[in-house]
């Protein structure tokens, strides 16, 4: 089921009316009813996907109390172990599977030898690497007594499954979320005022920013060579704008939605294209993942109080694993490769704890200077998202030779100008408002401080009208949800 | 949780009405950039809104003509008119099964046809009507009618367009869309084109035939409801040009669904048609195609093809 569909729509209010009045009963009734619609949310894509996310749940349920049982190490470690070879088990099946086969099989090929293997035909279950990371958090924070097991199979179905960001995260860890659902959640007034806020914000961005983006990109990464080095360049552009709409636009309704119902989620986003370096930018950008590699491969191999060498692999390790995270291809090992080349100077100068503040605090505009550094920022993420969007590495190599052609400064072609010139109009105000609203937790957040009801209810009704007026008719997936 | 609801029940209307206002602003006023899920022009140069008036007074008819544009533009009345039949072309653009099966409903009683001809191009299969539905709905006055088959068809652009057509009615904004001069409304419903010839047919990719399951259910309905009215049914795909017809990859299996379906006749296999002469694009017959199509058709319809 999608955020944007007529299914959602109908599924929200029901789901939301049963969840407030059970609250009247028990924490327990709460959090059946959050695992019955999260069933029901998750099964709309593929029923079989239940039996995945039970299984899952279950043997992390049950290897939790296992785990809080034993103080013997070594079945400590055994459990972990076996925690781990699950989940990563499961995950690399449906993930990686014909990936590793086929780079076993070229391998061989690239010497001489020809091997014959038999391709699986996997459907990769929605939203698996997301809820795989978050059972796993569970595991390791109980091996290392950061929390304790909870003998409350509801509870821990409920954190495993909570629809709102089950399939695109934000990836939440155990100690965060768990906790939220052992007792009873009572409805704030406020919280559920500017969770809808948040979530029309990122309906928006979804819905007209991120689906209007992909058609246009799409247009450019079918065959690049077709098109001109000028129509490449605003390709790149829209598809900057595609991925951070849709996967942004993705967290804000997930957490908006979460705030209805009581729940907190973890900030996701905030403002990465405001950003002044590439350090500073993967500060803010999917920030639930990053701390995830932080907490659970960075700081364990040392984290950056080490050797430069040990830093060097250390960095290395947590991109190379992050773009495998995104996907089984080449083009995410290049692009992680290309992150590790980029951010590892700042590293070893200690520039890369430089910018630790929103830009152009307190003020309206930002300087000269700090402009000249969003700029060339964005201009290198654009530049990476060649690699990131690409089918392939051949593919991503043939659109960067297209791009550097004189007709760069030609006037880009996009099959009528019409929907480019719409789509850029609409992301200057998208941009606009985020710029006005950096410093708060999403882009409308510091709206009840500065405006008045009336004009504030204008101007989300003006959101729901560009909604209504722009958005894209074709149903597009979420970009995550393929990760 | 009560102020939450009073909130929510106090901003659904005015952001409604504000909604909406902005729906006839963009409309009136915004070109076409602007309108991206709101249609209320370039449809309308179909005559539908004359047809459709004209519909709403003929009763008693020998045949009664339904499909997309290559019905309206293809059918023309007077041809059969001067062979003593009494016919109305009620196609609209792209009218699929789904569309054609409740324009019968409408009609079929008051006008109360002895034979029905629909057109069954394969690409007609393919589409979920929302082209014929806006085009029909920027052409005929609001009424339940209209809302209910908004609703049934569900799409963003459809509700829009409502939205935009009520405050056209509402403040008598309503002025006939402007038609074009290449083309000319003749009672009866028959669109006639200034002549021209068609030289759009090269470089043609081949195409599959794959029809949406709602489409071929309509028309099982629709041969359900002219088996209960007793009327006669005839499925006819229209001449299209030859070097477009080839580009089909399925036709023997289209064809073989569609004869089993009823009497169908393909005349793309009866007509020996040049892609340029009779042809004004790859899809429609000229003036002069129309001429020989509908000549073979009300031979075959005193005479039928064995």
């Amino acid at each position: 089921m999608l955020f944007d569909s007529i299914e959602f729509a109908v599924f929200l209010p029901i789901a939301f009316l049963l969840y407030w009045l059970s609250v009247r009963i028990s924490v327990k009734s709460q959090n059946l009813i959050v695992v019955l619609s999260s069933y029901v949310f998750y099964g709309w894509w593929n029923p079989k996907f239940l039996f995945l996310i039970l299984f899952s749940s279950i043997t992390d349920y049950l290897l939790g109390i296992l785990l809080s049982k034993t103080d013997q190490q070594n079945r400590r470690r055994l459990l972990l172990y076996l925690s781990i070879a699950i989940n990563i088990g499961i995950l690399g099946f449906f993930k990686y599977y014909n990936f590793f086969l086929n780079s076993f099989i070229e391998s061989f090929t690239f010497f001489g030898a020809t091997l014959e293997a038999e391709y699986l035909d996997i459907v990769l279950p929605v939203g698996i690497s997301f809820y795989t990371f978050q059972t796993l958090s569970y595991t390791v924070d109980i091996y290392r007594r950061k929390m304790q097991a909870t003998t409350d199979i509801l509870a821990f179905l409920s954190f495993v499954s909570f629809f709102p960001q089950l399939v695109a995260g934000p990836i939440e860890k155990a100690k965060d979320l768990l906790p939220q659902f052992l007792v009873s959640r009572r409805f704030d007034y406020v919280e559920a005022v500017d969770g809808c806020r948040q979530a029309l914000w990122g309906l928006f961005k979804k819905a007209v920013i991120a689906d209007n983006c992909a058609h246009l990109v799409n247009m450019v990464f079918t065959e690049p060579s077709s098109h001109s080095g000028s129509t490449l360049l605003f390709g790149m552009v829209f598809f900057s704008f595609q991925i951070y709409c849709d996967f942004s636009g993705y967290s804000d309704i997930a957490i908006g939605i979460s705030r209805l119902f009581g729940i907190r989620l973890t900030q996701n986003f905030n403002f990465p294209y405001f950003s002044r370096s590439l350090t500073e930018f993967w500060r803010r950008w999917h920030l639930s993942i990053s701390r995830w590699f932080t907490d659970y491969i960075y700081r364990p191999l040392g984290g950056s109080r080490t050797s430069k060498p040990k830093i060097l692999r250390n960095v290395f390790a947590v991109f190379l694993l992050s773009g495998l995270w995104h996907g089984a291809n080449w083009t995410f090992i290049v692009w992680s490769l290309l992150c590790v080349i980029l951010i590892i100077p700042s590293m070893f100068t200690g520039s890369n704890r430089r910018y630790l503040d929103t830009v152009a605090q307190g003020k309206h505009l930002p300087s000269l200077k700090e402009c000249w550094l969003m700029i060339s920022t964005f201009s290198i993420n654009i530049f990476l998202g060649i690699f990131f969007r690409a089918p392939s590495i051949a593919v991503a190599f043939d659109y960067i030779a297209s791009l550097l052609t004189p007709d760069i400064f030609s006037i880009p072609n996009f099959g009528g100008h019409l929907g480019a010139v719409r789509t850029l109009t609409l992301i200057s105000f998208m941009m606009t408002v985020e710029w006005f609203g950096r410093e708060g937790k999403h882009a409308l957040d510091n709206l009840t401080t500065s405006i008045s009801r009336p004009v504030r209810w204008i101007f989300y009704s003006f959101i729901i009208f560009l909604i209504g007026m722009y958005m894209s008719t074709d149903s597009i997936d979420f970009y995550y949800f393929q990760f | 949780m009560g102020a939450f609801f009073r909130k929510i029940i106090l901003f659904a209307p005015l952001s409604f009405l504000f909604y909406s206002l902005m729906i006839l602003v963009v409309g009136e006023l915004g070109n076409s950039m602007w309108k991206k899920n709101l249609v209320n022009s370039g449809l309308s140069y179909n005559y539908t809104i004359n047809r459709l008036e004209e519909a709403e007074n003929i009763e008693d008819i020998d045949i009664l003509f339904l499909g997309s544009s290559h019905t309206l533009r293809g059918l023309d009345v007077r041809i059969f008119q001067t062979h003593g039949l009494k016919t109305f072309n009620l196609g609209t653009i792209s009218q699929p099964p789904t569309e054609t099966i409740k324009l019968l409903h409408r009609y079929i009683d008051r006008m109360d046809p002895d034979k029905i001809i629909i057109d069954t191009c394969p690409d007609i299969f393919m589409s979920d009507g929302l082209g014929s539905e806006i085009d029909i709905m920027i052409n005929s006055p609001i009424s339940l009618y209209t809302i209910l088959r908004a609703l049934d068809i569900n799409q963003l652009k459809l509700y829009n367009t409502l939205i935009w057509r009520g405050w056209q009615q509402a403040f008598s904004l309503e002025s006939r869309l402007p038609q074009p001069n290449t083309s000319r409304y003749v009672p009866g419903g028959y669109l006639e084109r200034v002549l021209r010839f068609n030289n759009d047919s090269k470089d043609l990719s081949s195409r599959r035939w794959n029809p949406k399951e709602a489409q071929l259910r309509a028309l099982k309905e629709i041969i359900e409801l002219c088996k209960v009215k007793k009327i006669e049914l005839l499925l006819v795909y229209i001449p299209v040009a030859p070097s477009y017809y080839n580009t089909q990859l399925d036709l023997p299996y289209f064809d073989s669904l569609m004869s089993s379906q009823g009497t169908y006749h393909n005349y793309n296999n009866y007509l020996d048609l040049n892609d340029s002469i009779q042809f004004e694009d790859n899809t429609h017959l000229n003036q002069l195609g129309v001429e020989i199509f509908n000549q073979a058709l009300i031979r075959d319809l005193m005479q039928p093809l064995n």
